[in-house]
């Protein structure tokens, strides 16, 4: 087992934000299986704000850590704020990730960005309801 | 030029000299290791066994890895369904038990072991490969202590689980 600093243990242990929301404004999924480590984020949008986010992980201690930050720092935040979220200061606010899990497991940003466009789309094919 | 060079004693071709302790040592560890080899042998499978059977029975999509009787006294080995090997040793060593995910040699890599794939197992099965080894202290009581503390750490597990809640809608009430 890798050794993980503490905040990502802490996480690990003690996921915040963990589950679905049904009707989502938005829902983003990245990675699989194969590289071992797959995470789904749904997103309810209001007045441009994240009001909330919730995920759902398969995967080892830092993906499920990672995912738990990321819900965390997205919270709350406008949709360009949660956008500029990447992997390296998601990394910074868990006190940094072994190095063979940056990539492979760091993917909670790009699944949250991902869950952001969907809502964009979904948006402008709709003509915006919100 | 050779990396080791010297020793009239060993025909020039090493320098030094036989490490006679840890000979005997191997000697007399062999030995000790037959002198009660079937006993050993008899009581390793005992708990091998009551963990292959009783751990499937426990936890629902749990298949056993390898042939459920030619195998090695001291080893049992499972996929556990919709999760991830590493988050459940994660919680085990928290509950003090150590079991690994993986053969030692690929303890670092992150990709699902290749003979589980070879045997046919898809990649998100065998990316939940837990296997267990026994030992000279490991008693009955071991076992009753993982069949306690290990199905609850599944079940938080796939509670947080993609694959497991597109499976349960899929299957409609499918435990």
């Amino acid at each position: 087992m890798p050794v993980y600093s503490e905040k990502v243990m802490e996480h690990f242990t003690n996921p915040r934000n963990v589950g679905e929301i049904e009707n989502a404004d938005g829902i983003g999924e990245e990675g699989n299986p194969i590289c071992g480590d797959m995470m789904t984020f749904y997103i309810k949008v209001k007045d441009n704000h994240l009001e909330d986010v919730k995920f759902k992980t398969f995967g080892c201690g830092a993906a499920i850590a990672v995912s738990s930050m990321v819900s965390e720092m997205a919270k709350g935040k406008t949709l360009d704020e949660a956008m500029k979220i990447t992997p390296k200061s998601v990394a910074d606010e868990l006190e940094g990730l072994p190095k063979n899990k940056f990539h492979c497991s760091n993917l909670g940003a790009q699944a949250l960005h991902k869950a952001i466009q969907d809502y964009l789309s979904k948006k402008k094919a709709g003509g915006g309801k919100k | 030029m050779p990396l080791l060079d010297g020793g009239v004693q060993e025909g020039g071709r090493r320098a030094g000299t036989e490490n006679i302790p840890a000979i005997v040592g191997l000697g007399k560890a062999a030995e000790l290791a037959t002198a009660n080899m079937e006993e050993r042998i008899k009581s390793l499978t005992h708990l091998r066994d009551r963990l292959l059977t009783e751990l499937p029975a426990k936890i629902a999509h749990t298949v056993v890895t390898g042939h459920t009787k030619n195998r090695l006294a001291g080893n049992a080995s499972f996929c556990i369904e919709f999760i991830e090997g590493e988050a459940m040793l994660m919680w085990l060593n928290n509950e003090g038990v150590a079991v690994t995910s993986g053969s030692a040699c690929t303890s670092r890599a992150l990709k699902a072991s290749h003979v589980l794939i070879a045997i046919g197992l898809s990649h998100e099965l065998a990316q939940g490969s837990l296997l267990f080894s026994f030992g000279l202290d490991n008693k009955s009581e071991d076992i009753d202590y993982v069949l306690k503390v290990l199905p609850p750490i599944v079940d938080r597990l796939r509670q947080m689980s993609p694959l497991y809640s597109k499976f349960t809608k899929t299957s409609k009430g499918g435990k």
